[in-house]
């Protein structure tokens, strides 16, 4: 079936996938259960100075029961970015009949442990100046340099001891490597048979496009042909724009005087000649209803409202106190 | 009197099989009943006709094809290897389909690490040649904005230099009318001549010409009239001795007074290089 149309555990959030992964442990027995903890594929180690120990290396535990004890790696665990080890703990582990070994007669088998990289320290062998040889477990390795490893046949990082750069720990040997019915010999797959030659032939058939290597029926549009510009797509797009000319520098300062030279504060002489007018033109005015309407609009209008209120609220207040006054004095009288 | 509504399918049934034909056990279906012809073309689905491989038939040491080792790969070997690539995963494929449906998971196995790997030498395949059609395309843009400067350095160098008749002067010259004209080393016989390789003729024979006019004395041949005279130039070596003769030959065409105008030159050249490859098989 299409993965399409499956529920695949690496599309899920990280909660949803540690809480799946957790019911389908649950749901086992204890003998099925997986050991280490799910690792999603882009965090697997794939390197060596991910890993910082390869099959073959001897490691020193540093935690759990083996804790002191020195060991092999014998393999790695990419799932879990665990490593397996000579001297590790077992665990009883059931086998489907399918997938039993050529001497195997019993469902359950003692599986190791595996164990973190980080819960072991590499041992590295070093020679006195006497001769006389001794071990030492690097606390830490970092990794300065290349070197192309003829055993592994690629470039590998020299490893070296943290703060003693100058103690190289080499890499394990790996077991000598085979060849397959699937592989190709060297000189086979160094040959060349390919020169550019012509900017106008090329070996291809004339109908070649590149268009004819993708699926025709895709949905998907291709990756390169961007129907949409992001922000960054225009900015890189966009060319500079042209600097200014002197012409319209020129026009930029006059605008900038004629700004700066507009008035925005009215002054005292200007404030005094308005006003001035405006009282000379309310003072001409004969209409009773006009100045009512002016008396009520000015300043002094609302003074005297609220000079009038204040002397009401005196009175009443006045008013309030002699009849309560009044009321004392009636019922001391009534009481006696 | 039947009990059924229906009769006619019981009477039938009785009719069907005459009394006279003895009944015989019946033949169980078998695979061994099953011929399957030799060459059927869905054998190809299968490892030396094997329903499933082993796993260990499956175990591979290697990795897959770099994009770097391809890039030093002819068309023919990379459809070769492609064409090998999509066999071998049609069978990985048709493999792990059995597995998935018996509830089996190959994903541990080898089967789907070697399919992983083959895959990724084909879309690599598909990189490679992506690449070389860019490359391609770009020379091409890049050529017609720079080309003719190109071409006139070329010429620039090569009459300035101090002796021309040497292989490395050769092999430049070979490589130039290859490069940009596509003029090619050996001609095959089915060779269509079209307007580049014209122009290419142009400008070799014209580059003898003026390389080695002066050194054998037969400055008064030029200017060169037309296709043909350049063409003679470009056939003979471009050495001195080589333009000496293609001059004696020009000299003979020029008592003919034809001058070949610029709408027939392809056909003319085609003419001519049918009549050298004719030629050549005679011998």
């Amino acid at each position: 079936m299409s993965k399409r149309y499956t529920g695949v555990l690496e599309r899920l959030p990280q909660h949803f996938r540690d809480f799946f992964m957790r019911r389908a442990d649950q749901s086992q027995i204890p003998a099925f259960r997986s050991q280490g903890k799910y690792i999603p594929e882009e965090k697997r180690y794939t390197r060596p100075e991910q890993w910082k120990v390869l099959e073959g290396d001897r490691v020193m535990f540093v935690k759990g029961p083996n804790k002191g004890k020195i060991g092999k790696v014998l393999g790695l665990q990419p799932f879990t970015n665990s490593i397996y080890t000579d001297i590790a703990e077992t665990e009883p582990l059931a086998v489907p009949r399918q997938l039993w070994q050529e001497d195997q007669n019993e469902y359950l088998i003692d599986y190791p442990k595996t164990v973190s990289p980080d819960d072991v320290r590499v041992v590295a062998t070093l020679v006195r100046e006497d001769g006389t040889e001794y071990d030492i477990a690097a606390e830490d390795v970092i990794f300065k340099g290349k070197y192309f490893d003829e055993d592994y046949k690629k470039m590998m990082p020299i490893r070296r001891v943290k703060y003693h750069e100058h103690i190289i720990i080499p890499w394990p040997r790996p077991d000598p490597a085979e060849d397959c019915v699937f592989s190709t010999p060297p000189e086979v797959a160094e040959e060349r048979s390919h020169v550019e030659n012509s900017i106008l032939q090329f070996e291809q058939p004339a109908d070649f496009t590149i268009q004819s290597l993708r699926d025709p029926i895709m949905k998907r549009p291709y990756k390169w042909d961007k129907q949409v510009l992001k922000k960054g797509d225009i900015t890189k797009l966009t060319a500079p724009g042209i600097p200014y000319s002197e012409t319209k520098k020129a026009m930029f300062e006059e605008r900038r005087q004629i700004r700066e030279s507009q008035i925005t504060e009215m002054s005292a002489e200007v404030m005094e000649f308005i006003g001035s007018r405006v009282a000379e033109h309310l003072n001409n005015v004969t209409d009773p209803n006009f100045k009512q309407y002016v008396d009520k609009v000015s300043g002094q209008y609302r003074k005297q409202k609220l000079a009038r209120r204040e002397k009401e609220k005196q009175l009443l207040d006045l008013q309030i106190k002699e009849a309560e006054k009044r009321n004392k004095r009636v019922t001391r009288a009534s009481a006696q | 009197m039947s009990r059924h509504f229906h009769t006619t399918a019981l009477v039938a049934a009785r009719k069907r099989i005459p009394p006279t034909v003895k009944l015989r056990p019946p033949i169980l279906p078998t695979i061994n009943n099953i011929t399957v012809k030799e060459d059927h073309p869905l054998w190809q689905f299968f490892h030396d006709k094997k329903f499933v491989r082993d796993q260990s038939e499956v175990a591979f040491t290697g990795r897959a094809w770099s994009v770097q080792e391809l890039r030093r790969k002819s068309w023919e070997d990379l459809h070769g290897l492609w064409h090998v690539c999509l066999k071998e995963r049609n069978k990985l494929e048709r493999e792990i389909h059995i597995f998935r449906q018996q509830g089996d998971n190959p994903v541990g196995g080898d089967y789907q690490k070697l399919n992983e790997e083959i895959h990724k030498s084909m879309w690599r395949i598909k990189q490679v040649l992506t690449e070389r059609d860019h490359a391609l395309k770009n020379a091409q843009k890049e050529f017609k904005v720079n080309g003719d400067q190109y071409l006139q350095e070329f010429r620039e160098k090569y009459l300035t230099a101090e002796n021309v008749e040497t292989d490395e002067w050769y092999d430049k010259l070979e490589r130039l009318q290859q490069a940009i004209f596509g003029i090619p080393e050996l001609l095959d016989a089915d060779f269509k001549v079209d307007l580049r390789f014209v122009e290419g003729v142009k400008y070799i024979g014209q580059l003898k010409f003026d390389r080695f006019a002066e050194q054998i004395g037969r400055t008064e041949l030029a200017p060169l009239r037309d296709v043909a005279e350049l063409y003679t130039l470009f056939e003979e070596s471009a050495s001195a001795e080589g333009v000496a003769e293609a001059c004696a030959k020009i000299e003979e065409y020029r008592e003919n007074d034809i001058v070949i105008p610029a709408s027939k030159e392809v056909k003319v050249v085609q003419g001519f290089v049918e009549d050298k490859l004719e030629s050549l098989e005679a011998e």
